[in-house]
């Protein structure tokens, strides 16, 4: 029965070749994209943390519009 | 313009419901397997290798779906020099061109057993191939003209000529004789495919919709946090 399924009258090898085409493309993609991702998080919370350091030392400085927006979504991010 | 799609609150909002769609994408896409290969019945002619059609037709429909919004979208970019729309596109474009090729590689498949060859020069299917250079060029000017200060220009100017393609692609099986049958899901008439084939294909569609929503809201965080790296840089 299995193997009847898997055959589906001699057409199997152009089905499942179709469907394994789009999985393994998918998973590629997802995985690619998830990769980038996981890169520039990493790459924002190291220049983040350099900043904060900075921050410390610069601490009467005013603080641009730009800052507060990457400091808000730096906290958010990691809770 | 459009301040939700730039603000914090969107890159939060791409957070909290990715898994979420994501979970709702497997779930479908395995109710879809499930329909398409198993449950729907074998086509009177074609046999079981219609089964094909369940991933290659949501993949043609929503790469041509995404080029229409990037064609779109970009007229706007071009016009009222919108840099997020831009940021959008950039972000639409890698999944529209995995759709175009899944849909061009799946419908070589189907070619075989159906009409004997795995590709014929025919009007739909060398329209299609045309989108995918498109989709291929689209991509290929954001690495080229990266630290251009025209790539808004050029990349809008791509997808704008590409846009008149996706006309020629949906019309081809009327204006022209072609191997590639017409459509047989029709939205204004009546459509001539069986329930118990539409049913798979339109679960198909759903969780490859979800899919590329979910590689769209990925990409998107991705280039935002790279303009907040750059900002930070600034700093």
């Amino acid at each position: 029965m299995i193997v009847n399924f898997l055959n589906m009258d001699g057409h199997g090898i152009f089905v499942w070749s179709a469907f394994i085409f789009t999985m393994v493309n998918f998973l590629t993609l997802y995985f690619i994209i998830s990769k980038n991702l996981k890169k520039e998080k990493i790459k924002f919370f190291s220049r983040y943390s350099i900043y904060k350091k900075d921050k410390d030392r610069t601490k009467n400085l005013p603080e641009s519009k730009e800052t507060v927006s990457a400091i808000k979504f730096a906290v958010k991010s990691k809770n | 313009m459009f301040p939700f799609f730039q603000s914090d609150r969107f890159l939060f909002f791409c957070l909290k419901y990715q898994k979420l769609i994501f979970y709702f994408f497997v779930s479908l896409l395995v109710l879809g397997l499930w329909e398409g290969l198993i449950v729907s019945p074998e086509d009177y002619i074609q046999g079981n290798s219609v089964r094909i059609m369940y991933v290659h037709v949501p993949s043609a429909w929503i790469s041509l779906g995404i080029f229409s919004v990037i064609g779109t979208l970009s007229i706007f970019s071009f016009v009222f020099k919108i840099k997020n729309f831009l940021i959008i596109c950039k972000s639409l474009a890698p999944t529209g061109f995995v759709f175009n090729l899944i849909a061009l590689v799946t419908g070589a498949i189907w070619g075989k057993p159906t009409w004997g060859t795995w590709w014929a020069w025919d009007a739909r299917i060398t329209s299609m191939l045309i989108l995918f250079l498109f989709y291929f060029v689209y991509l290929l000017s954001f690495n080229l003209f990266k630290k251009n200060k025209n790539l808004n220009k050029i990349s809008s100017i791509i997808a704008i000529l590409g846009l008149i393609n996706i006309p020629i692609i949906k019309f081809s099986v009327e204006w022209w004789s072609t191997l590639h049958q017409p459509s047989s899901v029709k939205i204004l008439s009546e459509t001539s495919i069986h329930n118990s084939m539409l049913l798979p294909l339109l679960i198909m569609t759903a969780s490859f919709a979800l899919f590329s929503l979910l590689i769209f809201l990925m990409k998107y965080n991705t280039e935002l946090i790279k303009l907040r790296n750059k900002r930070l840089d600034r700093l």
